[in-house]
């Protein structure tokens, strides 16, 4: 029996040993697939599609139309800095006569002199001045130096009122010292103060011998003067020669730079914030759109010169708004930058008034530039470089692939859009698509009055190029250029179109691919 | 119902049924030499009146792919054999099963009581296992899934694996002398299941190509969690695997319609095994488990964000799909369900030729067969059968069964496409051919103890003979008469 069990052990040994195992080695696994694979999918609205660097100045008018907004301050120019304090001295003395002066027990106060300071500022008639800094030096000698211990000056200035105290200025000095002037307000009459000097011989109980003579000489030195603010007339004066600048306009980057473009209803305005309570008139000495080395004078609305309104209180303000008259023209002329120079003139023809200013007043003048996308255009250009490495992959696994596109534009805006594939240096190798593969994105129709009828749809399979499937593999870069414009009506003409916050573009990017994959084991 | 229809019904089934999987032992039917031929129908007497086997007396293995063979898959080209995926998919029918199946007695036997009653008993570790691959499923894996544009690719796998240790008692008894019946009642000690109760997962790819997967899925396991846990000792968690009872029973019955023809009919494991041990279910929830990817958000495109807008997507399909395992309540699963109708006619005395349409059920699936064979007793040493079996959309099955009897041993192999390995060897001087085109391969083989060979050479399949009567027709009917005349002195 046990000679037969052997036996089918034995035929099952013998099957197992006819099997060649060659057959079940695999060297290689082989498939085929055709894949469909999304790449890119989504709603794009118009903020998204303007750069990032332009994003924050997209806003939106109450019926939904986006428009551009620049707003910058041209020049903001502190007046203050035209009036300066100058520093003023006196020196007075006082004769005393030789007597013998018995015992008193009260001082005894010589006769006043009264000094009249002058600033001496022109053509500024000041009548108040509150200081933020400022001292008087003073110093007082006698001729006969056993005279000195014996003696003081008062001064007294009935128009320096200190603005902690209310009371006004009035010390007794002798030798030398200094009085801090910024806690005082100065009451002016037309640049000048009076100064009341008194000498004052100090009582004694033993008389004083006042031998001949003897005189007292005092000095004071009005040094350092700065204002917190001023008040009177400042005169007819000109300011020429304020520092000029430049306001960069990037509303649409380089996007524009070989583009025509026609905006319909463009802004610009320049609005003139003046803190300085004095009538002043603002003259642009140049004011232009520059493109690169061209420029296009900017036309205002009240004519230049222009004269801006002025506060009636102190820390108030008033602002002036000036239009630009030829805003399309110079949008038309998509500048790059809007570069001025301008003299500002004070109190113009006029031999009187209340003026004042503080030392933080200033003149600011700002542009705002509104730009609502409605218009037309044409060879609006975009370009991006996207850097690839793809040298790892076998492109020989790719044996055909097409691009599936389907855009649904509700943006009245063509678009023509190109891949070029560059090597390291962007030496351009090759296009990916072919010429008639590149209407990739079609512009909505509008309505006369430019808003949205009906979106543009592009619904395309593209098919690609073998060899140009294979130049994707060695490339270094894609640059993805589009040229733009907007949508034309049914006779083939541009008209004006809007472009509004809620049209969107819906993009849907696929990739159909036979792939031929073959791996080694 | 009009026989036109019955007819076109029956075809249907038919040919359906032979693209599907069955794990069915067909050329086994007619071998009325072995104690297993009981296997397909409990009504059915073997030649010998006891028989005894002991643990892996016999051995079954089965395998069944309706769908493609070895060599739908690779390409052999001067030496160099690569799996050519493209190919294999081309030969895929929509849902491919595969179906492999292994039985091993651990004991049986047979007793005849008298002439009308014979006993069986056996215990026997079975396993079935069911696999179910949608053609969608391999077809994107392979093609891509471009041909499923605007539509919805089915990906759901199914599972459906049982094994359990059977014991079972049986009987077969002679009402008449036309008709003879037979049952067994079967005990279930089920050890591992693994049963898919729900799976409907899908990519669905739209006009965009944007992808949506989408998943239902519901996986019972019992018996499979603690096994491959940690610290798992079978001395010490047999007794939990006796929690997964079960009933179930077999029926058969052969009738002797005319002298030679005689029709027989079974059905096979009807029951099922409740599940209570060590159970936890493997989900996806519907409502989570949904994912569309569209390519990179337009907007992070712009914003230069791609690559953090595709990480969220990761997380997202990662967090969406994370399968969910936990504890489950007990359930039922059926076993695979057999149906067996045939016919066997002598043609003369020891050669006959049967044929038998066979049918399953195995969870929501039906399958169905058919085999016809030629049966031929060189006396009572050695008994032979080859068969040819349309079934599991396998067309090239030529089986064969050998019993060499010398009592008290008998060898035996049997198996449903066995032929071909013999002639893969004399054409090709390897079975490389056989195994690379087989789809159908089941084989059993043993040893049995056995006794007192009955003198019919057929049971129940056309009149008893004796065996040492001789071919003439005369004779034989002489025979028979005599037989019969033992049979009726006996009552």
């Amino acid at each position: 029996m046990k000679s037969r069990c052997w036996a089918w052990f034995g035929v099952l040994l013998v099957l197992v040993a006819c099997i060649d195992e060659n057959d079940y080695t695999i060297d290689s696994v082989a498939v085929s697939p055709t894949i469909a694979l999304p790449l890119v999918s989504g709603s794009l609205s118009i903020q998204e599609l303007i750069n990032s660097t332009d994003s924050d100045y997209v806003k939106v008018y109450p019926d939904d139309l986006v428009y551009l907004s620049y707003s910058q301050t041209l020049s903001t120019q502190g007046l203050r800095e035209l009036f300066t304090i100058p520093d003023k001295s006196v020196t007075r003395s006082f004769i005393v006569p030789p007597v013998t002066i018995p015992p008193h027990v009260k001082d005894i106060r010589s006769d006043s002199i009264v000094e009249i300071i002058d600033l001496g500022l022109s053509p500024e008639q000041l009548n108040e001045i509150s200081f933020k800094a400022g001292k008087i030096n003073y110093s007082t000698t006698s001729s006969k130096p056993s005279f000195d211990s014996k003696y003081e000056v008062n001064i007294s200035m009935s128009g320096f009122v200190s603005k902690t105290t209310g009371k006004s200025l009035n010390v007794n000095i002798s030798s030398t010292g200094s009085i801090n002037l910024s806690d005082y307000v100065v009451k002016l009459n037309k640049n000048k103060f009076d100064v009341k000097m008194v000498l004052v011989l100090k009582k004694s109980s033993t008389a004083v011998v006042v031998n001949p003579n003897t005189f007292v000489s005092l000095r004071l030195s009005f040094l350092g003067m700065d204002f917190t603010y001023i008040k009177g007339f400042f005169g007819d004066q000109t300011f020429a020669n304020l520092p000029e600048d430049a306001l960069d306009f990037g509303a649409f980057g380089s996007a524009l730079d070989q583009a025509n473009v026609s905006f319909a209803q463009p802004k610009i305005t320049l609005e003139i914030t003046n803190e300085n309570g004095v009538p002043c008139e603002i003259d642009f000495k140049k004011f232009e759109a520059q493109n690169g080395t061209n420029s296009l004078a900017v036309v205002l609305n009240p004519a230049n010169p222009i004269s801006i309104a002025s506060p009636t209180v102190l820390g108030a303000s008033a602002k002036t708004t000036v239009s630009v008259v030829n805003v399309a023209e110079l949008l038309d002329f998509a500048p790059t930058q809007f570069y001025y120079k301008l003299d500002a003139r004070i109190n113009k023809g006029l031999t009187s008034g209340n003026n004042f200013l503080a030392d933080t007043s200033k003149l600011k003048v700002s542009i705002n530039v509104d730009v609502p996308l409605y218009g037309r255009a044409t060879n609006i250009f975009l370009v991006d470089t996207i850097k690839i490495d793809l040298q790892d992959f076998d492109q020989s696994t790719i044996n055909t692939a097409s691009l599936k596109t389907k855009i649904s534009n509700e943006l009245p805006l063509d678009a023509k859009v190109q891949f070029y594939l560059t090597d390291s240096k962007y030496k351009i190798l090759d296009s990916l698509l072919t010429t008639a593969q590149t209407s990739l994105i079609k512009g909505s129709t509008v309505t006369t009055s430019g808003d949205l009828e009906s979106p543009g749809v592009a619904d395309q399979l593209i098919e690609l190029e073998k060899v140009k499937i294979d130049k994707i593999f060695t490339s270094k870069f894609i640059i993805v250029k589009a040229i733009m414009n907007t949508s034309k009506k049914s006779d083939g003409s541009f008209s004006n179109v809007k472009f509004k916050s809620l049209y969107k573009m819906k993009v849907d990017v696929g990739l159909l691919a036979n792939l031929k994959i073959n791996v080694g084991l | 119902m009009s026989n036109h229809k019955f007819v076109q019904i029956i075809c249907v089934l038919l040919v359906g049924g032979f693209s599907a999987s069955a794990q069915v032992e067909g050329t086994l039917h007619y071998m009325n030499d072995l104690p297993q031929v009981v296997i397909n129908n409990p009504a059915v007497v073997p030649n010998y009146k006891f028989s005894l086997g002991l643990p892996f007396s016999s051995i079954h293995q089965g395998y069944t792919n309706n769908g493609f063979s070895y060599s739908d898959l690779i390409t052999d080209k001067d030496g160099q054999v690569s799996a050519d995926l493209s190919k294999w998919i081309k030969t895929l029918p929509d849902k491919t099963y595969i179906a492999p199946a292994v039985s091993i007695d651990l004991f049986r036997l047979g007793v005849r009581i008298n002439s009308k009653l014979y006993l069986t008993a056996n215990v026997t570790g079975k396993e079935y296992g069911h696999f179910v691959l949608p053609k969608q499923l391999a077809s994107v894996l392979v093609e891509g899934n471009a041909a499923y544009i605007n539509s919805t690719i089915n990906v759901s796998p199914k599972v459906e694996t049982i094994s359990y240790i059977e014991t079972a008692v049986g009987a077969s008894y002679e009402i008449n002398k036309k008709l003879t019946v037979g049952g067994r009642v079967k005990l279930l000690n089920g050890v591992t299941s693994a049963t898919t109760q729900t799976s409907d997962i899908t990519i669905a790819v739209d006009e965009n190509y944007y992808m949506t997967a989408s998943a239902d899925l519901n996986l019972k396991t019992s018996g499979v969690n603690s096994i491959t846990g940690s610290g798992y000792e079978v001395s010490k968690e047999w007794k939990n695997y006796l929690k997964n009872r079960g009933l179930g029973i077999d029926l058969g019955a052969t009738y002797r319609l005319m002298d030679k023809l005689t029709l027989n009919a079974s059905l096979i494991d009807i029951g099922g095994i409740t599940w209570k041990n060590d159970l936890y279910q493997y989900t996806l929830d519907k409502s989570k488990a949904n994912y569309t990817f569209s390519g990179i958000n337009a907007t992070d495109l712009v914003n230069g964000t791609a690559n953090e807008y595709m990480d969220a997507q990761l997380d997202s399909l990662k967090n969406n799909f994370e399968l969910q395992e936990g504890a489950t309540s007990s359930f039922r699963t059926a076993l695979p369900g057999k149906l067996f109708l045939g016919a066997s006619f002598e043609i003369v005395r020891n050669f006959s030729v049967g044929t038998v349409f066979f049918a399953q059920k195995f969870k929501d699936h039906f399958s169905s067969g058919w085999t016809t064979s030629l049966n031929k007793n060189f006396g009572s040493a050695i008994g032979t059968s080859i068969s040819y079996t349309m079934s599991n959309n396998s067309f090239n099955n030529i089986g064969a069964g050998l019993s060499l009897n010398f009592a008290p041993i008998q060898l035996y192999i049997v198996g449903d496409n066995l032929v071909r390995i013999p002639s893969s060897l004399i054409v090709h001087k390897n079975i490389n051919n056989y195994i690379n085109t087989a789809q159908v391969i089941n084989v059993r083989l043993g040893l049995n103890l056995v006794f007192g060979r009955e003198v019919k050479n057929q049971v129940k399949v056309g009149k008893a003979k004796p065996v040492n009567s001789k071919n003439s027709n005369t004779k034989g009917k002489k025979a028979q008469q005599t037989h019969v005349k033992v049979r009726q002195s006996k009552k």
